[in-house]
């Protein structure tokens, strides 16, 4: 056995070793004249005479190091005392004869004295075989008994074993070191601001599913009336400013084409030709387009404002205010959490548009109904928040009262969920949360965080543009119960959405605006002019 | 009792005239070849070779066109996926052939279990907008029931605003529902046809899901009802499976021809060969007799998964 191993060891590395052995009484040693030097399978040889030997009595292996630099050969030497067998003589010069010894530490001696190793083994490779077999046969199914459900039945409890059989390792806490930049907080029960209770969500990406009905409904909220108040109305057209048409059209201009912005636009996907990969556009983000454009024109109006009254002076501009306004509707906890892009205050309130016996008539208006749709329906529901009022203008401040508020509209950050266009009712639906959301914070600072009904309303104009459309809207803030659909309502009056121009782009290299039309700013510089002293 | 032995390793490698000193138990080699391994880069481990029983079949629901990646919770949010060509995600290796390129579409989750109240009123759900998806044939809906948003397949003459009743109740007298409308099939009179058929009672719409497609209830037989299913097979159905009343949307769907290569490879199909397969089966089955009615009983209880023994650590 041991022998056959030693052929193959010999012969699978087509290596051929001369061994001189000598066998005294108590040790053997042996010499490998090997020319390569002492290398893997003289190792391997080494081992094979522990391994014989062994079995026997505790031996120890050294190597030789006489010639350690050049390694041109390497002795090893077996030293026991008494081996059991050797009684015979061992003639060194003519070897001894195998036969007479009767420990089997060399069976067949003879082969291993002439050191005629051959290959001829007549031997099948079954390494294939067994591999392949292994490969095939390694998945095995378990037979279902039902032995489980059994001892189950019989109050036995049944656990897995490897849970018995695995090492149970305690883990030592280690500590990490900082990161240098700090990992962000997982958004989860482990997180500071984590509570049990939802907490709907409103922020400036998100549209209601029903639109301007959704918004009523949820910031109950009235329309007692088609278009805007007589007062606005009364308004319009009434200041005028030199040369205006000519100055709008030029702040247009300005900002959809002869701004220097060039970034990568969204890609443009037409629907009927899916595959089709359209050149892509470089020009000014519907950002930076309504910024500039909002900002010139409220500019032209308080430029337009200014004759003869000191307008400039009595108004304060608020650009990009957060606004943060906690309510309850009907058990829900719901959070406004929006930007007024540009907020005019002024020193004196806004009057109410709609006095105390109209308000009482809308307790008779009913709000739409959206069943079976609940109005919380595409509002973010959240476990990680942070209930938090805010609003940009702080209390002492000497323009404290909200008069006028414009709302941009970007296509690019305003999505539905599902990612489909936003329809018209969505965008004006946009409006009402939004203006509902900076009176309601105004109204929360202005009468304490609690109150219910308002002791005086708080009006807001308001306006939403996309750049091209204009959405004006007036907003009268009566109540801020909004439980129940019964008892006062807050009243909303809107204009359809108007067009500022059709078209202004390059048209065979040449920037051209169509279609402008004047009545936009006209009722701009209503809203804006509204309230001023000259016209009290 | 160990052995120790300072040993010279030549190999060929960067492990030339290195000195190692072992200790090792009993067979040298083994440790040799643990230590050349993990020091000598040339002797790193290969991969293991992908046998060809390893490899998973076509067919049987497995999806080898894409993987879509699901979130935890059910959402209405196109969801993304990961186009996969007709390969194994697990071993790499064509699958499914002729699948592959087109236009990547966003995956809209259907909500397939439509659940009702076993008793009282049914649930309605108002149609918000019905839309076209890149995954599937069939238009698909989106449905709003209190503050929730879901999609479900589209029937024929669905529309917007349409109110949908979901109802898990089966009446002594059948229902006469809408188009669009979610019932047990014991619940249904005869000749109702019906689409997005439930295999198992709660277990979610698995049959009848292609665009223009229906199956019709031809009787019912104790706790079962025989559906003739677009195949014009026959299956027997529990009568507490859920099914949708109507004829799927899209019914041009199978008349309309793909019009040009180009458009084939858009649909995210490979150019295929034209050879004429007269008995392949490929171009048309023989026509032959009907099976017999085929009773849905019990769900099959999963077989318990093989264990993978090994030999030693590894």
């Amino acid at each position: 056995m041991e022998a056959s191993l030693y052929h193959k060891i010999c012969t699978r590395k087509s290596f051929r070793v001369q061994l001189d052995t000598h066998i005294s009484q108590n040790s053997v040693s042996f010499t490998t004249p090997a020319e390569n030097g002492l290398n893997k399978t003289t190792i391997i040889i080494f081992d094979y005479f522990v391994e014989a030997v062994r079995e026997r009595r505790s031996v120890e292996l050294s190597s030789s190091r006489r010639l350690a630099s050049t390694i041109k050969s390497a002795t090893g030497t077996l030293r026991g005392t008494k081996l059991p067998g050797l009684k015979h003589e061992i003639n060194e010069n003519s070897g001894f004869d195998c036969s007479k010894c009767k420990i089997c530490l060399f069976a067949d001696c003879k082969i291993f004295h002439k050191m005629r190793l051959t290959t001829v083994l007549c031997k099948q490779h079954i390494g294939r075989m067994f591999k392949r077999h292994w490969r095939l046969q390694r998945k095995r199914v378990p037979i279902v008994t039902g032995a489980e459900s059994a001892m189950e039945a019989r109050g036995i409890p049944v656990c897995d074993a490897t849970d018995i059989i695995e090492e149970k390792r305690e883990f030592v806490p280690v500590e990490v070191v900082e990161h240098l930049v700090p990992r962000p907080v997982p958004r989860d029960h482990t997180h500071p601001f984590y509570h049990k209770r939802i907490c709907h969500m409103y922020r400036d990406h998100n549209v209601l599913l029903k639109g301007l009905d959704q918004g009523k409904a949820l910031t109950k909220t009235v329309e007692v009336k088609t278009g805007l108040p007589m007062e606005i109305e009364n308004l319009v057209g009434a200041q005028h400013l030199p040369d205006q048409d000519m100055l709008v059209q030029r702040c247009i201009m300005k900002s959809h084409v002869f701004d220097a912005m060039q970034v990568k636009l969204p890609k443009i996907r037409d629907p009927q030709r899916p595959a089709w990969n359209f050149p892509r556009v470089y020009g000014i983000t519907d950002k930076r387009r309504n910024v500039l454009l909002s900002s010139k024109l409220i500019q032209l109006c308080e430029f337009a404002c200014a004759n003869g009254t000191n307008a400039v002076s009595s108004r304060a501009l608020v650009q990009d205010g957060t606004v943060f306004v906690p309510l309850e509707k009907d058990g829900d906890l719901i959070q406004l959490e929006l930007t007024a892009d540009f907020l005019l205050n002024s020193a004196t309130p806004l009057p109410a548009f709609a006095d105390t016996d109209q308000v009482q008539k809308t307790r008779d208006i009913p709000l739409p109904d959206l069943y079976p749709i609940k109005h919380t329906i595409t509002l973010e529901k959240e476990n990680v928040y942070e209930i938090k009022h805010v609003f940009p203008v702080l209390q002492g401040s000497r323009f404290p009262h909200i008069h006028t508020a414009v709302f941009h509209y970007n296509e690019t950050e305003v999505k539905n969920i599902y990612e489909t266009p936003v329809t018209e009712e969505q965008v004006l639906g946009r409006t009402l949360l939004k203006a509902f959301a900076v009176a309601a914070a105004h109204a929360q600072q202005r009468f304490g965080v609690d109150v219910k009904d308002l002791p005086e309303p708080v009006t807001l104009q308001c306006v939403q543009t996309d750049g091209r459309l204009f959405h004006f809207a007036v907003l009268q803030l009566n109540t801020l119960d909004l439980d129940g659909v019964e008892g006062k309502k807050n009243i909303f009056w809107m204009l359809p959405r108007i067009p500022l121009f059709s078209s202004c782009m390059y048209m065979k290299g040449k920037p051209v605006l169509e279609g402008y039309n004047r009545e936009v700013f006209s009722r701009l510089l209503a809203f804006c002019s509204n309230g001023l002293q000259s016209h009290l | 009792m160990a052995f120790s032995l300072i040993a010279r390793t030549v190999c060929g490698s960067s492990c030339v005239g290195e000195v190692l000193k072992i200790k090792f138990s009993s067979n040298l080699g083994i440790v040799c070849k643990r230590l050349i391994r993990t020091d000598c880069p040339n002797f790193r481990k290969r991969e293991e070779r992908i046998w060809k029983e390893d490899l998973p079949k076509p067919g049987n629901g497995r999806p080898f066109r894409r993987i879509v990646h699901y979130p935890e919770n059910y959402t209405v949010e196109p969801l993304n996926v990961t186009n996969l060509a007709g390969r194994d995600p697990v071993t790499g290796r064509v699958i499914a052939k002729g699948i592959g390129g087109g236009i990547k579409h966003k995956y809209h989750w259907i909500a397939w279990i439509r659940e009702g109240p076993k008793e009282g009123e049914p649930i309605e759900e108002r149609v918000i907008q019905i839309m076209d998806d890149g995954c599937r044939t069939a238009k698909i809906a989106l449905v709003a029931g209190g503050d929730q948003l879901k999609y479900i397949l589209a029937t024929e003459n669905m529309k917007a605003g349409d109110i949908i009743r979901t109802s898990g109740h089966i009446p002594r007298i059948p229902v006469r529902g809408n188009e669009g409308d979610a019932y047990p099939l014991g619940a249904l009179p005869l000749g109702t046809r019906v689409n997005c058929i439930e295999h198992f009672p709660g277990q979610g719409s698995r049959y009848v899901r292609a665009a223009g497609t229906c199956a019709t209830i031809m009787r019912h037989v104790g706790d079962h009802v025989v559906l003739q299913m677009p195949t014009k097979h026959e299956l027997a159905f529990s009568k507490e499976c859920m099914a949708v009343i109507g004829r799927l949307s899209n019914i041009m769907h199978n008349k309309t021809p793909i019009g040009s290569p180009q458009k084939l490879r858009e649909l995210g199909y490979r150019p295929r060969s034209g050879w004429w397969q007269r008995k392949s089966g490929r171009h048309g089955r023989k026509i032959r007799r009907l099976p017999p009615v085929h009773i849905l009983e019990e769900p099959r209880t999963k077989p318990p998964e093989p264990i993978l023994l090994t030999l030693g650590e590894n």
